[in-house]
């Protein structure tokens, strides 16, 4: 009897549960839906940008100081790119530790942002171990890197960053990071540090910078 | 009268010079007597250079910067917090802008400053800390028997599972893990690191060998295993080269080890070798037009120039090289591909100091390519292989004429390693010289020297 009993008190207890986590899951998904309404997209078609609009940069010391031509490509030349942002990157032929700085030469901002969810770079890799971050700079001057990943692809694909919603708005993820007013300073290529350099200058690609926020 | 005044006159003079002289003299016999250090002006002036470092623009000066805060006679708490906040606490995007090129940097600093607090705050980070760190950067810096004190499935059921015997075996197994999840060293390596394969105990490797082969292995490393725990390889469909470096090197270590009394060398059979240099190496360097079919004759295989270099490069890691092996290396050098160029003259950095390495490091430091001379120069102030095998004086001149800054730098570093000598001074002075230099990576460079002054590591020979 008191088993039975027991059992069936187990029971509502799951039962229980599983509404609750049900409940959960749905004002999610609905938080989800809302910040979605809400959020805004922003992108910067960098395929369409002359050469002239950008300057890439070495550190000097591992690798040349630059500037270094960059060229805007099509489709004839790679197949799986209508048009991008071509960088070529000379590289020392043994693995080192060494960087590349690309820097628009007019300001690429976002004025009506006021809170960052998504930055997104769509780049053309050649399955190379190149790490890539977009750093920022917010209103308030406060700098900030948004590193994206790698580049150990090949061809096109968009490198997505989720700032983190952390402490109280932890379950709140329409949120995002106040980061107002953000302003494209650069985007940085770090070189692979071990294995050899298949050729003497690595060649990646931008197409697109897309920034999701409110 | 006035003779003899005339004469005082002068005496007076001559025995003022006569003083000078001699306490002149004193001096100098204090200086050569009493080893020369760094005041404490040349120790602020170094942590200014350093502090000044970390905030410049140039990443790569910053993480020069970074990777001498340890050093650096800043109060140690400010330093390590500094550090520390480079990382943001693994949060994404709270990270300092350029953190990927200085990340280890930075660690190996914080370790310097702190090692206990460094490895709580990475224990307090475990997940973040593994994923965001390369783990075979992160073991090397705090120590690959610190693996099991993180908690990871793998390793904790590995490692924390098992008390006693067994656990040294397993250690082996998660280093042998580790040393091919990351840009994998040498075996050669691993059998440095493992404890317990000094012992001679056979029955563990053919038991990991086993362990490895479930686990899909890679032969290389298989064999090695079954040769080094005394077991019969089984090769079945699988090329068996002999001759290749890390073969000869792995041999060589096992001389150097004391496991065999020969640098190791296999009798060539009548097996036909199939040894296709790459389009690159045969177009471009010329390496052999006849390399490029397969050879039948196994003299003619016994004497390719690779092998000649393979042959010599051994005996020199084994310590037991020939007269003639350091000219061999240095006359073949150019001839071979970058690449491989790189393995070769990492491999003399790693041989211990013998006339023949010796030798050869000194002709390299000179070598026309800037990028051998980085290696060379890495390695002397410590930052790769952290051995030293040339004098202070021949450092201080290899400075003055060296034109890369990169190279300048580490050499300048490398001059910490001739405190307490009579090439002290003279060190001192370079140093100084080269703290007011333009170049922000040459002053820290200096700075370096100063502040790692009189180091306990390093051998140097004059």
């Amino acid at each position: 009897m008191t088993g039975a009993t027991t059992a069936r008190g187990d029971r509502r207890a799951r039962a229980a549960r599983v509404s609750r986590m049900v409940v959960r899951m749905l004002a999610v998904v609905v938080a989800l839906a809302g910040a979605s309404v809400g959020a805004q997209t922003y992108s910067v078609d960098l395929s369409q940008m002359p050469s002239e609009a950008f300057r890439l940069f070495g550190d000097g010391y591992r690798v040349p100081l630059g500037p270094h031509v960059v060229h805007t490509t099509g489709l004839d030349r790679y197949r799986d790119a209508d048009a991008m942002l071509e960088l070529r990157m000379p590289r020392p032929q043994l693995p080192t530790v060494a960087y590349y700085r690309l820097v628009p030469q007019e300001p690429i901002g976002f004025p009506e942002l006021s809170a960052l969810r998504l930055v997104a770079l769509t780049a053309v890799g050649r399955n190379e171990r190149i790490g890539v971050g977009v750093i920022m700079t917010d209103a308030t001057g406060a700098t900030r890197e948004f590193f994206m990943g790698y580049l150990d692809f090949e061809g096109p694909r968009s490198m997505h960053f989720y700032p983190p919603l952390g402490g109280a708005d932890r379950f709140d993820p329409s949120a995002g990071l106040p980061f107002a007013q953000p302003r494209l300073d650069a985007i940085h290529f770090y070189l692979p540090e071990n294995g050899f350099p298949l050729h003497d200058r690595s060649v990646v690609g931008v197409i697109e910078l897309e920034v999701v926020g409110r | 009268m006035a003779q003899r005044a005339r004469h005082r006159q002068h005496s007076t003079p001559v025995a003022l010079l006569l003083i000078l002289v001699i306490s002149g003299l004193l001096v100098s016999v204090e200086a050569f007597t009493q080893p020369a250090a760094p005041s404490t002006s040349d120790i602020a002036d170094a942590t200014a250079i350093v502090t000044d470092g970390f905030t410049a623009d140039n990443l790569h000066v910053r993480a020069e910067a970074i990777r001498l805060l340890g050093y650096s006679s800043g109060d140690p708490r400010d330093s390590f917090a500094r550090l520390q906040a480079l990382f943001g606490e693994f949060i994404p995007g709270e990270a300092a802008v350029g953190l990927p090129l200085f990340r280890y940097h930075a660690l190996a600093s914080m370790y310097a400053l702190d090692p206990e607090r460094t490895v709580a705050w990475l224990h307090r980070h475990n997940d973040a800390a593994l994923d965001s760190l390369d783990r075979y950067e992160l073991f090397r810096i705090i120590g690959f028997d610190r693996i099991p004190t993180f908690d990871n499935v793998f390793y904790a059921d590995l490692v924390g599972s098992e008390r006693g015997p067994n656990a040294e075996r397993f250690r082996t197994i998660a280093l042998a893990e580790f040393a091919l999840i990351g840009d994998a060293p040498e075996y050669a390596e691993l059998v440095e690191w493992a404890p317990g394969n000094g012992d001679g105990s056979p029955a563990d490797l053919l038991w990991l060998h086993e362990y490895l082969r479930e686990r899909g292995f890679p032969t290389t490393t298989l064999r090695y295993l079954m040769e080094d725990g005394g077991g019969v390889l089984e090769v079945r469909g699988v090329l068996h080269r002999t001759y290749t470096v890390e073969e000869l090197l792995f041999q060589a270590l096992l001389y150097r080890l004391g496991y065999t009394d020969t640098v190791y060398r296999r009798t060539v059979t009548t097996q036909p070798y199939g040894l296709r240099p790459s389009r690159r190496a045969v177009e471009k360097h010329g390496l052999s037009a006849g390399t490029e079919t397969l050879i039948q004759d196994p003299q003619e295989y016994a004497v390719l120039p690779s092998l000649r270099m393979n042959a010599a490069l051994a005996r020199i890691f084994a310590g037991a090289p020939t007269e003639q092996d350091a000219t061999t290396v240095w006359e073949m050098l150019d001839a071979f591909p970058k690449p491989m160029l790189y393995r070769y003259v990492t491999t003399v950095l790693r041989a211990p100091s013998t006339p023949a390495e010796t030798e050869l490091r000194r002709r390299l430091l000179a070598h026309d390519d800037v990028e051998i001379r980085r290696l060379i120069a890495d390695d002397l102030s410590g930052y790769r292989f952290g051995t030293h095998h040339v004098s202070g004086t021949e450092l201080i001149a290899a400075i003055d004429r060296e034109p890369d800054p990169l190279v300048q730098a580490r050499l300048l570093e490398s001059l910490a390693s001739t405190g307490g000598t009579v090439a002290a001074p003279m060190a001192l002075d370079t140093l100084r010289r080269y703290m007011a230099h333009p170049d922000a990576l040459i002053r820290l460079g200096a700075a370096a020297g100063v502040l790692r002054w009189d180091e306990p590591e390093g051998e140097v020979e004059r």
